[in-house]
């Protein structure tokens, strides 16, 4: 049986793939969240030319954060 | 179902990559072959290449080229239909003539000529061998490219079809007034009405107006790209959703409209969200301000590997036709079944995927859209 124009069983199946659309893009843009910081430290790191990279390494670890933080933001709507 | 078909997406990518990368090294490998024998034997150079492109058959290189842009739309064997070239050069200034000039690739014309299949700026004089004359790289970089491809083409395929339906429609409606759809109304207006109600209504909330006829227009466009992509006839089959630089304008397109659109709650959020402790700021800042160029950077993505991965699945089934038939041409023959039998298969996934990518793509974009036109009291705080 067809369920009803609007019915609950209808609404929760659209809640179900309208969620699903809202994350499809999550985690590419983790992914582009972590590369970017990366990118951001390792492009600073050349300009400072320091021996050590620290900005490379500090900048992908808060860019692992900052996904992280992305993430419960997306999720937690 | 859904999880399902994802997996059967991933792993004929995976195929189609796997069958592509070897194709790709050869590639290479026989440009390699071609330019040793171009500095050594200079006398049987073409005699050589020729030999060479006509011997052995390069997979990469028909995949690359039925996915790809390219001057001349080939319609079969020798025979293509020549296309416009517009260059403007910034110091040459605007150059117009027929891509026929080019002999596919093996002439020079007007100081241009086609290396790799993009125009490169050239000091040799009109009709050299191309294969001979040297790019000159400082003019091709201050060279503009805007003529009139195949994938451009085929865009306006696409806008006369979309035109004379919509027109159609349109006119239906002013003529009958509203009631009883018929004929192609009673095809369009579901999805027209689908698009407000699910799509901008359910996302957008009660400012949705401003949007429609932006979603619809992106929509149809999509599907229909997605569509004649699929037909491999003349004037259709340009991969025109397939090729990055449309999802690209049409990811700006809705970039700008976010930008436009975003009121002060938005902004708000981008730029601090309220609620969260100040150090946490710093970090949670330059995140938000790369979620606005990442979610369009998505979209463009997302629309553009989903239509090439089909279409390079189902050319490197017919590449597998061709790679056998040359080990021994029964082998050849024998696959061809298999092959054709996975293509109707591809083709049916890929009719799926035109209408599903299509609509992501207009529902993605109805969400940004909502996002951005939110106003305050909406919203539920929950990040902390």
């Amino acid at each position: 049986m067809m369920p009803k124009r609007g019915s609950k069983e209808l609404r929760g199946a659209k809640g179900g793939y309208q969620n699903y659309l809202r994350y499809t893009g999550l985690g590419f843009s983790m992914v582009g969240i972590i590369l970017a910081f990366t990118f951001g430290g390792w492009w600073l790191d050349k300009l400072l030319a320091w021996k050590i990279p620290v900005l490379t390494i500090l900048l992908s670890l808060l860019g692992v954060a900052g996904s992280m933080m992305y993430l419960f933001k997306e999720t937690g709507r | 179902m859904r999880s399902l078909l994802n997996l059967l997406r991933t792993a004929s990518f995976l195929i189609g990559s796997a069958l592509l990368l070897p194709a790709l090294a050869q590639h290479e490998a026989h440009e390699q072959v071609t330019e040793g024998q171009l500095s050594t034997e200079d006398v049987f150079e073409e005699h050589d290449t020729q030999n060479l492109a006509h011997a052995k058959f390069n997979p990469g290189e028909m995949i690359m080229g039925h996915v790809g842009d390219e001057h001349g739309w080939h319609l079969f064997g020798h025979t293509s239909i020549p296309l416009p070239v517009i260059v403007y050069n910034t110091q040459r200034g605007f150059s117009v003539f027929s891509s026929a000039n080019f002999d596919h690739g093996h002439k020079t014309h007007a100081g241009y000529l086609l290396h790799n299949g993009k125009i490169a700026a050239t000091e040799a004089p009109d009709g050299t061998d191309a294969h001979h004359a040297t790019v000159n790289e400082a003019m091709t970089k201050a060279t503009w490219d805007i003529s009139i491809t195949k994938n451009v083409l085929g865009m306006f395929v696409n806008m006369a079809i979309l035109l004379w339906v919509m027109l159609s429609v349109a006119k239906a409606y002013t003529k009958r007034g509203v009631g009883a759809p018929k004929g192609l109304q009673s095809f369009i207006e579901p999805i027209i009405v689908f698009i407000r109600d699910e799509v901008a209504k359910a996302n957008i909330g009660p400012r949705y107006q401003r949007f429609m006829p932006f979603l619809l227009t992106v929509f149809f466009f999509i599907l229909l790209s997605n569509l004649t992509g699929l037909i491999p006839i003349f004037p259709f089959g340009a991969n025109v959703s397939g090729s990055i630089s449309v999802t690209f304008t049409l990811a700006v397109i809705t970039f700008v409209i976010i930008l436009i659109n975003g009121n002060k709650h938005y902004w708000g959020h981008i730029l601090a969200m309220p609620g969260v402790p100040k150090p946490v700021l710093f970090i949670l800042t330059p995140v938000e301000i790369l979620g606005v160029f990442l979610r369009p950077a998505i979209l463009m993505i997302r629309l553009f590997a989903n239509i090439t991965a089909g279409h390079i699945i189902v050319l490197s089934f017919f590449a597998l036709i061709f790679i056998f038939g040359e080990i021994n041409a029964g082998l050849g023959w024998g696959i061809s079944v298999f092959t054709l039998l996975f293509t109707v298969f591809m083709s049916m996934l890929e009719l799926l995927v035109a209408f599903i990518q299509a609509f992501v793509f207009t529902f993605l974009a109805a969400m940004y859209f909502g996002a951005a036109v939110e106003e305050a009291h909406q919203h539920k705080e929950s990040l902390v």
